[in-house]
């Protein structure tokens, strides 16, 4: 009697426990058919970078897949874009203290929006080495989703995307701690 | 997905925007239902301040002890207000510790002050869910339901929306049966509060994508929001059971 009564009384904290652990077995992940995203090639955290090929200011030519083995940052800028100005000294910074890592550094210009020229002097004022991708079709600005100006994405050595980083000017430190951590992690 | 908020010159991080907005709100939520708890509201402003400072504090603390190299190489990037530079645990942890002291220094009773949080705790939750949809994380599984959205390149299942939904429907509830519930038992509203959150993360958590599972298929988060929902629901039964019997 006493087991029934306090059974009863215990009821909806009972039915719960039974119905949740039900919807738990129910709605496990079927792990043949899951999302695969190392498959799929799309600008967020956990995917597959997007694939580019584009020219250098200087005429030659660089594919993103060319470069797989190093931890890569890409930074789409614009000569017009203010944000875009103050991050690239913090950017040069970064570029010549990982020159001897296993890093390489990748800015993208939106040139179907910009002007080569005031690219060209904004990079000469700047000191800018690192070398300067144009995306003269918007394609790969497309791709990649970028709306707003800068957008910078830290991809791993096997081609993922580890972090996007929306809006500038970018941190100098929190960026030397995501480098770092992704280069000890490999 | 909408992450920024281009205002100009300026770049707004619209994530972070829907959390300030949700904590400004909670908290006068909070304030304004005051009269059911015997706390002062100044109390309850102030210990919510104190707890966001020492949060804040000891969220940066904790990542220039991590990583001393990248603070010492810029070393005002110690103020920054970038959001990559907080530890979110370490905060956490500063925030209930510093809540702890506060309370027992103006000796206030903890089931009682977390009773009256209750609302901003609910609204919070609301807040979360609309930066998760800002940012485009905790994004749905795929589906080909009629109201799938268009997010990372496949229909799914719009999660962040779910969570909206869900978070606004316990607040309405706390909201409600906020002056009921403190009437049981000190507390008994925090854990309502902990027990709806734990149904809705249970249920919730098949359509999200990116869950970790544990084994065969089973997501992390049901089993410790299962664990979560029963022990809440057995205190809150047990506590009712000791109100009706007070009351006779």
């Amino acid at each position: 009697m006493t087991i029934i009564s306090h059974l009863s009384r215990y009821s909806i904290p009972l039915i719960l426990t039974v119905l949740g652990g039900l919807w738990i077995t129910v709605s496990r992940v079927n792990l043949d058919i899951s999302e695969n995203k190392s498959s799929i090639e799309h600008p967020f955290t956990g995917f597959q970078a997007p694939e580019f090929n584009l020219p250098t200011i200087d005429g030659e030519a660089i594919s993103l897949s060319d470069l797989q083995g190093s931890l890569i940052l890409v930074n789409f800028w614009a000569s017009w874009c203010p944000p875009c100005k103050i991050e690239m000294p913090t950017l040069q910074r970064t570029f010549i203290n990982y020159q001897n890592e296993n890093f390489i550094l990748l800015g993208i210009n939106t040139a179907y929006q910009d002007d080569v020229i005031n690219v060209q002097k904004s990079l000469t004022e700047m000191d800018i080495t690192f070398p300067i991708l144009l995306d003269n079709q918007g394609i790969v600005t497309k791709k990649y989703q970028v709306t707003a100006l800068p957008k910078t994405f830290l991809i791993s050595s096997n081609g993922f995307i580890l972090d996007v980083m929306i809006g500038g000017p970018l941190s100098e430190t929190s960026l030397k701690i995501k480098i770092d951590s992704a280069l000890s992690e490999k | 997905m909408f992450p920024i908020i281009q205002a100009g010159p300026f770049a707004i991080q619209s994530p972070g925007l829907f959390l300030i907005a949700g904590f400004y709100f909670g908290l006068y939520i909070s304030t304004k239902k005051i009269f059911y708890s015997k706390i002062h509201s100044n109390l309850i402003s102030n210990l919510t301040l104190t707890c966001l400072l020492m949060g804040i504090v000891s969220s940066r603390i904790a990542m220039i002890i991590q990583y001393p190299n990248a603070f010492f190489q810029s070393p005002l990037s110690i103020i920054s207000i970038t959001p990559d530079l907080f530890n979110l645990p370490a905060g956490f942890l500063g925030a209930v510790i510093a809540g702890i002291v506060y309370i027992n220094n103006k000796q206030l009773n903890l089931p009682s002050v977390l009773d009256t949080l209750t609302p901003l705790f609910a609204t919070l939750m609301v807040a979360i869910g609309f930066a998760n949809l800002a940012s485009g994380n905790s994004y749905g599984t795929i589906t080909n339901l009629p109201w799938a959205i268009y997010l990372h390149d496949e229909f799914r299942h719009p999660s962040q929306i779910y969570e909206i939904i869900s978070a606004v429907v316990i607040l309405v509830i706390i909201y409600v049966s906020n002056k009921y519930l403190s009437t049981i038992s000190p507390g008994t509203c925090v854990i309502a509060f902990v027990c709806l959150s734990a149904i809705s993360r249970l249920f919730l958590e098949s359509f999200r994508a990116e869950s970790h599972v544990i084994f065969f298929g089973i997501r992390t988060v049901q089993i410790i929001s299962w664990v979560i929902m029963s022990l809440s629901a057995l205190w809150i039964v047990a506590a009712y059971e000791k109100y009706q019997k007070s009351s006779k």
